[in-house]
């Protein structure tokens, strides 16, 4: 019986008008996301290695220790999954002055975005007038007088209704990934077909809760036209307002200060607390061990040179002084980086903590699961983010090392060696971005998945429970 | 004979369910739209007072406007530090929140709820206005009463129309009034004026969505298909178009990404302080560090003078593809006059290089004194008007008129049987 009336709600959705409309317009939006965000995207990888191409040619021919930072930031690869899901969208283009500003206003539309937003109103559109609209068309009446029982009729109404949500859709992103998988530019491998299909399984649980959602308010309503009212308000709540106002409340309730304060406290620890402290040793360092040699301080140049020249016992004391000095130098960096990085550690921990307490008060809404399980499977998420945050600072103290290290070397080699000159870095470390394997981010979208599936049973069940205590007529 | 139709349709949906929820539906979106905004605002304020330069410095940064509580659009690039040195215009990574979470979701603000839910909503109030009446058969009883076909149409439209907007303009005037209320803004009279434009072009836009519902619902014999047919202008209008045409702009002008213009900036810039302090090694008399200086203003800044005009005719092109949807029209439209949009944008960055040519020599110690200090002020009302403004307004009657046009053509020929 379940399958005659699963293919009566087909055959009711597929012939009609409505359905064709709808096919038409979500191939249509569908496919041309995944067209006009692949270019973006081979644009985005073009760029990408022009940049590190740039950057690397750059060190091996002109690198020099002192401004190092200026020529060595660290770029991170635009992941293959925008085309679909473009995640924290971290457009390292927004930084320069001269930028396309388009994007910025005109938000890009990706596959998250389409199924989260427009594909979840395009299921509440399919399903709120299946039991109500049938009601005022005096179908349902009809259909009960046959021995058919009403767990059955919902049963029916829901899987038919959600297989022709599915066809439109799966068709849809069937072309679009056929595109990209011709797009010469884009190499797809073997993870990335998994990747798809959590993405494609993630939209189906989603869009099911969102039919689920209709279902239950319609079988709520005597009108298909209240029907599609409440479910769209649920709509709104769910979709729009949940997800923006979690952040925010997290921030009220869990405030830190801003990031400007922290840095602007950073710069003073570092340079000019730095600069005063080290003057103070300084003074110290006269008053102690080179009371002797205070008198350079008043000295000029030409005169401070004669000196050294002239008396070799004076030569050798400055010589320990200026080592003394180097030293002090280094300790007082080193010394005020701890501060400091303890104040960015704290500020870090802050900040984390604020984010989970907004990513669980954002949980109450499906759109947030669906939104936060989609780009960790796409490793474009919050995760992968601090995750490249850690591992580009592991390596910039790799590098930094190393080229204190080449430093050093070239000192030793020659004395008159300064930081200003070219110091070969050819064999430096290379960044290599350790994405997270595809198993662990399986496991990382278990819970938001298990939680979207939670809102699934509970509309089924509600839809269900309701329409058994409809009154048909 | 318009007046009694579109009272008849006034009362009965008044008085509806579909009258209370949509309502609801708007004040809880606009609530949070002014938190949401304010927050925004109150952040960029914050950023403001402890980034600001003291004067004679070479440093940029705008005061945020209260007007992007209400339609953000580019705000988060125009309050951006910039940094003026040697090595030309620098800007400071976005401050602009540290919950990374707000990146995920789209922030609904106030142009977010007129451009996609009201625009939704009109078409949710017309979409059944000839067809659903064809379906319960009144259709047929209403024209046997004399009532001539043409009052019908524009009685239904302007019925519905006035149902959709009314609740709207009192909660947006009730959201204005809160935003005014509030602490951290101080409100002026162009602030007013400029949201009564926006609440002028909202009133235009809410009529050229009811009439696209009304004209669809005249073009069938079903209410649930002119649903879904209004819901496609809908989805063709607010997301298809603007969407595409933001790609179509950039494949058809060519412009190259700025990041390449970048890179070469910076790379002839450590270039010409490489060169100097080989030079240097050579002789010292002082003349190398301004001769590295000249070197990299020309480079640097000739690169960004050379772009910029490319730029700003993709941006044209953009705005010009992006018009044909009403809705992308009315986007530009809203954020300009909110000062946040790409004129604005353009015409600060104008600013930024003119400043820095005008002040090169002196950051950086080339001419006697100091620089000066940075001002800026946004543009005004009428100047947002004359020079892009109008074309958007035009575009946005333009679709209401003809949408309503259609309406009214389609239902003259209508079959009500």
């Amino acid at each position: 019986m379940l399958r005659v009336l699963v293919r009566k709600e087909l055959l009711d959705n597929l012939l009609n008008l409505r359905f064709i409309t709808l096919c038409v317009v979500s191939i249509v939006l569908i496919f041309s996301s995944i067209v006009v965000l692949t270019g973006l995207h081979n644009e985005d990888v073009r760029d990408y290695h022009n940049r590190l191409n740039t950057q690397d040619a750059f060190i091996d021919q002109y690198g020099h220790s002192n401004r190092i930072s200026w020529m060595s930031s660290l770029f991170r690869e635009p992941s293959r999954y925008r085309p679909l899901v473009l995640g924290i969208d971290r457009d390292a283009a927004q930084e320069n002055f001269v930028n396309n500003p388009v994007p910025a206003l005109l938000s890009k539309l990706d596959l998250v975005a389409i199924v989260s937003i427009i594909m979840s109103l395009v299921a509440i559109v399919l399903s709120h007038n299946s039991i109500a609209g049938e009601r005022e068309d005096g179908l349902l009446k009809l259909m009960l007088s046959n021995p058919v029982s009403r767990s059955t009729i919902v049963l029916g109404k829901f899987i038919g209704g959600v297989i022709t949500l599915a066809i439109p859709f799966s068709l849809g992103v069937l072309l679009g990934l056929a595109y990209i998988s011709i797009d010469a530019e884009v190499q797809l491998q073997g993870t990335d077909f998994g990747v798809f299909g959590l993405l494609l399984v993630l939209s189906y649980i989603y869009m099911t809760a969102f039919y689920g959602l209709g279902l239950l308010f319609s079988a709520r309503s005597r009108t298909s036209s209240a029907a599609v009212l409440k479910s769209l308000f649920a709509w709104v709540v769910l979709v729009l307002v949940l997800p923006n106002v979690s952040p925010f409340l997290a921030a009220q309730m869990y405030s830190i200060p801003s990031r400007a304060k922290i840095d602007r406290e950073l710069n003073k620890i570092e340079s000019d607390d730095r600069d005063e402290i080290f003057r103070k040793r300084v003074q110290q360092l006269f008053q102690t061990t080179f009371s002797d040699l205070t008198l350079i301080r008043s000295m000029t140049k030409p005169d401070l040179q004669k000196k050294l020249t002239d008396d070799a016992a004076f030569r050798e004391r400055f010589a320990l002084y200026q080592k003394a000095n180097d030293d002090l130098v280094r300790e007082v960096n080193r010394e005020q980086r701890r501060i400091a990085d303890a104040i960015r550690e704290s500020f870090h921990n802050q900040s984390h903590r604020q984010e989970v307490f907004a990513t669980v008060l954002a949980s109450l809404s499906p759109l947030s699961n669906f939104v936060f399980a989609a780009t960790d499977a796409a490793d474009v998420g919050l995760d992968s983010d601090a995750e490249w945050e850690s591992q580009a600072s592991a390596y910039h103290r790799v590098f930094g090392d190393y080229v204190e290290l080449r430093y050093r070397e070239e000192k030793h080699k020659n004395p008159a060696f300064t930081s200003n000159d070219y110091l070969d870095l050819r064999a430096r470390p290379r960044f290599q971005f350790q994405q997270m394997p595809l198993s662990a981010r399986i496991e990382r979208i278990l819970v938001p998945a298990g939680i979207l599936m939670v809102f699934n049973l509970l509309f089924f069940a509600g839809a269900f429970v309701s329409f058994l205590r409809y009154d048909v007529r | 004979m318009i007046w009694p139709i579109a009272r008849k349709e006034i009362l009965e949906n008044l008085l509806s369910y579909r009258f209370f929820i949509l309502t609801g539906l708007l004040a809880l979106l606009m609530v949070v739209a002014v938190i949401v905004g304010y927050g925004d605002f109150l952040q960029r304020l914050e950023n403001y007072e402890v980034l600001r330069p003291p004067p004679n410095s070479p440093v940029i940064i705008i005061e945020p406007t209260p007007t992007s509580i209400l339609a953000e659009g580019l705000e988060a690039n125009l309050t951006r530090l910039h940094e003026v040195s040697f090595l030309g215009i620098q800007i400071q990574r976005n401050q602009q929140s540290v919950n990374r979470i707000f990146a995920l979701f789209a922030v609904p603000d106030m142009l977010f709820i007129i451009k996609v839910v009201l625009a939704l909503i009109a078409v949710l109030f017309s979409f059944d206005a000839i067809a659903f009446e064809k379906e319960q058969g009144t259709l047929k009883l209403l024209l046997s009463n004399g009532i001539r076909r043409h009052s019908l149409i524009l009685g239904k439209l302007f019925g519905r129309f006035a149902l959709v907007f009314a609740p709207f303009a009192v909660l947006f005037l009730l959201a204005l009034l809160a935003i005014s209320l509030l602490p951290a803004v101080a409100v002026t009279g162009t602030f007013w004026l400029k949201n009564f434009i926006t609440l002028l072009v909202a009133c235009v836009y809410t009529l050229l969505f009811t009439a696209i519902g009304t004209f669809v619902s005249s073009m069938v014999h079903r209410s649930s298909t002119s649903m879904v047919i209004g819901l496609t202008f809908w989805l063709l209008f607010v997301f298809i178009i603007p969407n595409f045409g933001t790609l179509l702009a950039k494949t058809l002008s060519g412009v190259p990404t700025s990041d390449r213009i970048e890179m070469e900036g910076r790379l002839s810039t450590i270039q010409a302080i490489y060169e100097r302090i080989q030079r240097e090694k050579e002789s010292r008399d002082g003349s190398e560090g301004r001769r590295m200086i000249q070197q990299i203003r020309e480079s640097t800044l000739r690169l960004v003078e050379l772009y910029q005009p490319k730029m700003n005719s993709l941006t044209r092109l953009t705005k010009s593809i992006v018009r044909c949807s009403p809705s992308g029209a009315m986007h530009f439209l809203i954020t300009d006059v909110a000062s946040t949009g790409l004129y604005e944008e353009a015409r600060m960055k104008d600013a930024v290089v003119q400043y820095v040519n005008r002040n090169f020599g002196r950051i950086n110690q080339l001419e006697q004194g100091s620089p000066d200090t940075f001002l800026y002020t946004r543009s005004s009302l009428s100047e947002v008007l004359a020079e892009t403004a109008f074309i958007d307004i035009l575009v946005v009657f333009f679709y209401a008129a003809f949408f309503i046009g259609a309406a009214y053509v389609r239902f003259l020929v209508y079959d009500p049987r």
